[in-house]
């Protein structure tokens, strides 16, 4: 049976950076549903993996305050991700899916330089890779 | 010709790993030095964070500076900002950080200029 609340396992940028995924935004004004779904798992899935990096960073940034700046805004921006993915289409707007995609894709851009900023001040060798990974 | 690009793949992923553990090893050499880079140096923001070396530059301007400038002077003083993505995109990004809590204040009310909170008393 899994644990209530999972212990965090993501401790270093080197290991959110392996777990990862990729996700790209597709440009064509038609998207599947399907292709909704897959981006949608996706993004939620990073957005898990960079809340455990958060959690596990911010007891040892609380005497920094310019640390906490950033993981802070990091946090802001991961729930505004997270909001965006729960929102669902319209039926009657077309093209379906475009206008969800559009936001979404907006927040998670405002969120990955967050992530950016959070590398720069820990471990910016990884700036570059977690860029890609995300 | 597989083989060749397998080959060529594996040996440009084992260069790209020495340089990121050559990059680790620099960074500690850097950081076991004690004391401050001095500010006139062409690398006196290369331990500071974005957001530190924007207020370092900032105190040591006395006076509001724009987007592009911070970006201009941050890069002067070798501020890491990583190959992929645009440094104006990263500063920005860090001056509306530092202005939701509150450590930096926008200057005019087209958001064009940012200083330190204490300036905006004057």
């Amino acid at each position: 049976m899994d644990p209530i609340f999972p212990r965090i396992r993501i401790t270093s940028i080197p290991a959110a950076i392996e777990d990862l995924r990729p996700v790209h935004f597709p440009y064509e004004q038609y998207v599947s549903n399907l292709e909704l779904i897959v981006i949608k798992r996706d993004v939620r899935h990073n957005v898990d993996v960079l809340q455990q990096l958060v959690h596990h960073f911010l007891p040892a940034a609380s005497g920094s305050p310019s640390h906490l700046v950033i993981l802070n805004q990091l946090r802001r921006d991961l729930f505004e991700v997270r909001r965006e993915c729960g929102k669902v289409s319209v039926n009657f707007l077309r093209p379906r899916h475009r206008r969800i995609v559009n936001r979404l894709q907006k927040a998670y851009e405002e969120m990955r330089l967050s992530a950016i900023l959070v590398c720069q001040q820990t471990e910016p060798e990884y700036i570059d890779s977690l860029t890609v990974a995300l | 010709m597989r083989d060749r690009r397998e080959d060529v793949l594996s040996h440009l992923g084992a260069e790209y790993k020495d340089a990121l553990l050559f990059t680790v090893e620099l960074r500690r050499a850097i950081d076991s030095f004690s004391g401050d880079i001095p500010a006139d140096s062409p690398y006196r923001y290369l331990r500071q964070t974005v957001g530190d070396a924007i207020i370092s530059f900032l105190t040591r301007a006395d006076k509001p500076q724009s987007i592009p400038e911070l970006v201009d002077e941050l890069k002067a003083g070798n501020c890491l900002f990583g190959a992929i993505r645009s440094a104006e995109d990263i500063v920005r990004k860090a001056v509306a950080a530092y202005v939701r809590s509150k450590r930096l204040v926008w200057m005019d009310a087209g958001k064009t200029k940012v200083g330190l909170p204490a300036w905006k008393k004057r």
